[in-house]
């Protein structure tokens, strides 16, 4: 009985750690923050991740949407992925817009196998995007706290591009 | 009897499915992750439900879907997957999917509006966000099935009440009478951070 007791109580506590097989987790947030008034690289939204809550084979998606002055200028959303928040890290995906005014797009990320074996495509098209994209491997230890830094460059500080919210779940199969 | 302690604080730590982590950080240009405790709630079903015949371009409410209170708290989405199949005419065929307090209501904002002349297939997808408010919601609909992607459309804005039951309402309209029209999927998911 004791074993018993014993074995449960170290399965709800290993339970409760940061990842387990077959978790999902939902984190967001709806910042509404404009960039404007510079043309240099500038942080949108700094996304935490825990350690280890991206398993080995886990995937990370993370939906988002914003507005935007609708010219012909370029207007760069950078995903960058690494340890440290700020405008930093490996550039994982790119996204140009210009004489739109309102973008909706998803990101993923996937550990291939290993903590530190990742991925992500370099086009923000989501599904069915025919097109021949290089593909971006950061390979970033997610043993460890990481961070997804969503940037924008204006190439006209007259613009402005607002990040109106984001999604991420985790999945780990 | 020493075990018992320990059993009681294990007990006290939740599992990880479903488990969300707290994260203070605040940083420069954004306004860090506001992450809370959190839940995941999905509905899903094959309907089958076909409009056929009635009155031509009449809305028509086909089926609804009702979501609990709070399940997207303030900075939550409601995610919307459907399937759909008619005949291939082309004749006028409009499908919508209204977010609203009531049920079968034909007057809430359609987040996921698109046309079916000339095809026999679409699956659409759709995503209503809370603004920081459990009141106030922005939508990208662009008038299509595929709502991923630059646009120059406007964000849709809403104020339906998600602390209150709220409805995905799905109604079509046809131009023609001999056409049809069917659901045969839906998920609703609703992601509460």
């Amino acid at each position: 009985m004791r074993r018993a007791l014993l074995a449960l109580a170290l399965l709800c506590g290993f339970a409760g750690g940061a990842h387990a097989q077959g978790s999902y987790a939902i984190y967001g947030d709806y910042p509404n923050v404009t960039v404007t008034g510079t043309t240099s690289e500038t942080l949108l939204a700094s996304v935490p991740v825990q350690a280890n809550a991206l398993g080995v084979n886990g995937l990370l998606r993370l939906t988002w949407t914003a507005s935007y002055t609708n010219s012909a200028n370029n207007k760069s959303t950078i995903f960058r992925v690494g340890p440290s928040s700020g405008v930093t890290g490996t550039g994982c995906v790119t996204s140009v817009v210009t004489t739109t005014a309102t973008v909706q797009q998803i990101f993923f990320y996937r550990n291939r196998g290993t903590a530190s074996t990742n991925a992500c495509f370099s086009t923000l098209a989501p599904y069915g995007s025919l097109t021949n994209p290089a593909e971006n491997v950061p390979n970033i230890n997610t043993a460890a706290p990481w961070f997804i830094n969503i940037t924008m460059t204006l190439a006209s500080a007259g613009d402005s591009f607002t990040l109106n919210g984001w999604t991420m779940e985790i999945i780990n199969p | 009897m020493r075990l018992l302690p320990i059993l009681a604080l294990a007990l006290l730590i939740p599992p990880a499915f479903g488990q969300q982590s707290t994260n203070s950080n605040t940083n420069t240009g954004g306004r860090g992750a506001g992450i809370t405790a959190g839940s995941f709630w999905f509905y899903q079903a094959f309907p089958n439900v076909t409009l056929t015949g009635g009155v031509a371009n009449t809305e028509t409410a086909m089926f609804d879907v009702p979501i609990p209170a709070n399940a997207m708290g303030p900075v939550g989405i409601l995610r919307l997957t459907v399937g759909w199949t008619y005949n291939n005419t082309a004749n006028g065929k409009t499908l919508r999917h209204r977010f609203s307090n009531t049920a079968n209501s034909l007057a809430g904002v359609s987040i996921l509006t698109f046309g079916g002349a000339n095809f026999t297939v679409t699956q659409g997808q759709a995503i209503v966000r809370n603004a920081n408010a459990t009141g106030t919601q922005s939508a990208l609909v662009s008038g299509g099935p595929n709502n991923y992607f630059p646009t120059t459309i406007t964000i849709v804005p809403m104020t339906v009440d998600t602390t209150q039951i709220t409805h995905l309402t799905v109604t079509g309209s046809i131009a023609t009478t001999t056409d049809t029209i069917t659901l045969t999927s839906i998920t609703v998911e609703a992601l509460h951070p």
